[in-house]
């Protein structure tokens, strides 16, 4: 019993350093999203090394599965000659960084992409690290939320529709709420991010269950002290319900930050 | 003499039907140096449509809003001076709607005068720049901006805006 206790915490343990010597930005991906890797090589046979070159391949996790045909990275080049594009940028001792789009490096669809793997090696593959894998891609469909802002990606300039899909709502108040309003609330690019100026009273609009409301971040009647550069805003859905004695009482939902993309 | 008669009115209908063939002669397709031209007079904005282009590849039922109604954008006047050449002022007035173009004047300028597919609204360094979607005709006096907007962490197209002007 003790012997397989042991094993089982070492193997946990294994997994663990092997998780944590990979990281990913954004933290998760879709198929079509360029996501940078960086790996820590420390431990591995690329400890020291002065540079890197990534050998990747689709669908690590499946074998001679047609609908998810196992491809090489056409960065990769030749085991014993990788070629210039796979080379991989330093980001600090024994760490490495790629950034890739998956469609594009394995020209493959996003239906036939689920996971990928990856290990460094030397550029005459006369080292290398042991595989990463696999690492799944999240699948590329729409997922209705209780709160979702269209365009999904905004930028300060652009018109932002907020919306709360009540029929989602799992909290009493905010199911049985008639929603009046939106406050929104813009935070700057500092470090903790600080409140910087509040939209009150964003009138809402219906269709079915769910309630929506509109605004321009840089059209809205709020002054921002100057220079300063919006990174986010929270928003939240006003309104009111009737309480157990039939009397009206004011409630609001729970805040749900957007950060801003930087669109041009 | 009985088969000559069954033969020669199918002879005279196939000869007609040959003749008849001929190629038809179409006008001219109108002179494209006329494009920019037509874009210059007072116009007032129609309609906006806003697209999250990453909306369709998701399945999402959410990829295309009517902004129209959603603000009083059919305030939105813009009157575009000019010659017929590739350049020219503008002048917009908003009234209670959003601005669609940073200054509300300045000058503008397309990329090409016979065949122009974007259109430049510039004040100093601020330029506002659009695709041109069509042009306005004898029959459709009205034409359409496309802005679109790029996401500069992925250099892919996150959104665009499409506007309708008509002739005021």
């Amino acid at each position: 019993m003790k012997k397989i206790f042991l094993l089982l915490l070492i193997t946990a343990f294994a997994f663990a350093r092997t998780n944590a010597q990979v990281s990913f930005g954004p933290p998760t991906f879709t198929a079509i999203d360029p996501v940078t890797i960086t790996v820590d090589v420390t431990g591995t046979p690329m400890a020291g090394e002065t540079e890197a070159y990534i050998w990747i391949f689709s669908n690590a996790s499946v074998s001679g599965n047609a609908a998810y045909p196992n491809k090489d990275g056409n960065v990769n080049g030749s085991w014993g000659n990788s070629s210039d594009a796979a080379k991989m940028t330093a980001a600090g001792t024994n760490k490495w960084k790629f950034t890739f789009t998956a469609t594009e490096l394995f020209g493959q669809t996003p239906a036939q992409l689920k996971d990928f793997g990856f290990l460094l090696k030397s550029k005459t593959g006369s080292k290398q690290s042991p595989d990463y894998k696999p690492y799944a891609f999240e699948p590329l469909i729409f997922t209705p939320t209780l709160f979702r802002n269209f365009p999904a990606k905004v930028g300060v300039e652009d018109v932002i529709t907020v919306n709360l899909d009540k029929s989602l709502a799992t909290d009493v108040n905010t199911s049985r709420m008639t929603p009046a309003s939106v406050t929104v609330t813009f935070y700057n690019d500092g470090n903790p991010a600080v409140a910087v100026g509040t939209l009150n009273n964003v009138p809402v609009r219906n269709n079915g269950s769910i309630w929506s409301a509109t605004f321009i971040p840089t059209q809205a009647t709020i002054v921002l002290p100057g220079g300063t550069k919006l990174k986010s805003f929270k928003y939240k859905f006003n309104g009111t319900i009737l309480d157990t004695d039939g009397k009206t009482s004011n409630v609001s939902t729970s805040e749900t930050e957007v950060p801003f993309s930087d669109l041009k | 003499m009985k088969i000559f008669r069954n033969i020669f009115p199918i002879a005279v209908m196939a000869t007609l039907v040959f003749v008849n063939c001929s190629p038809e002669e179409y006008d001219a397709l109108p002179d494209s140096g006329n494009v920019t031209s037509s874009l210059i007079g007072n116009w007032t904005l129609r309609s906006v449509i806003q697209k999250d282009e990453g909306a369709e590849i998701k399945n999402s039922p959410f990829v295309t809003t009517d902004l129209t109604s959603i603000f009083p954008y059919t305030q939105y006047k813009l009157t575009l001076d000019g010659a017929s050449g590739a350049s020219g002022t503008y002048t917009a007035v908003p009234g209670a709607s959003p601005k669609i173009i940073r200054s509300n004047t300045g000058k503008w300028e397309v990329d090409d005068v016979k065949n122009p597919k974007t259109i430049s609204f510039i004040n100093g360094t601020d330029t506002t720049k659009m695709q041109i979607g069509s042009y306005p005709r004898s029959f459709n006096s009205s034409f359409k901006l496309r802005q679109t907007k790029v996401d500069l962490a992925t250099k892919k197209v996150a959104l665009t805006y499409d506007y309708e002007f008509v002739k005021q």
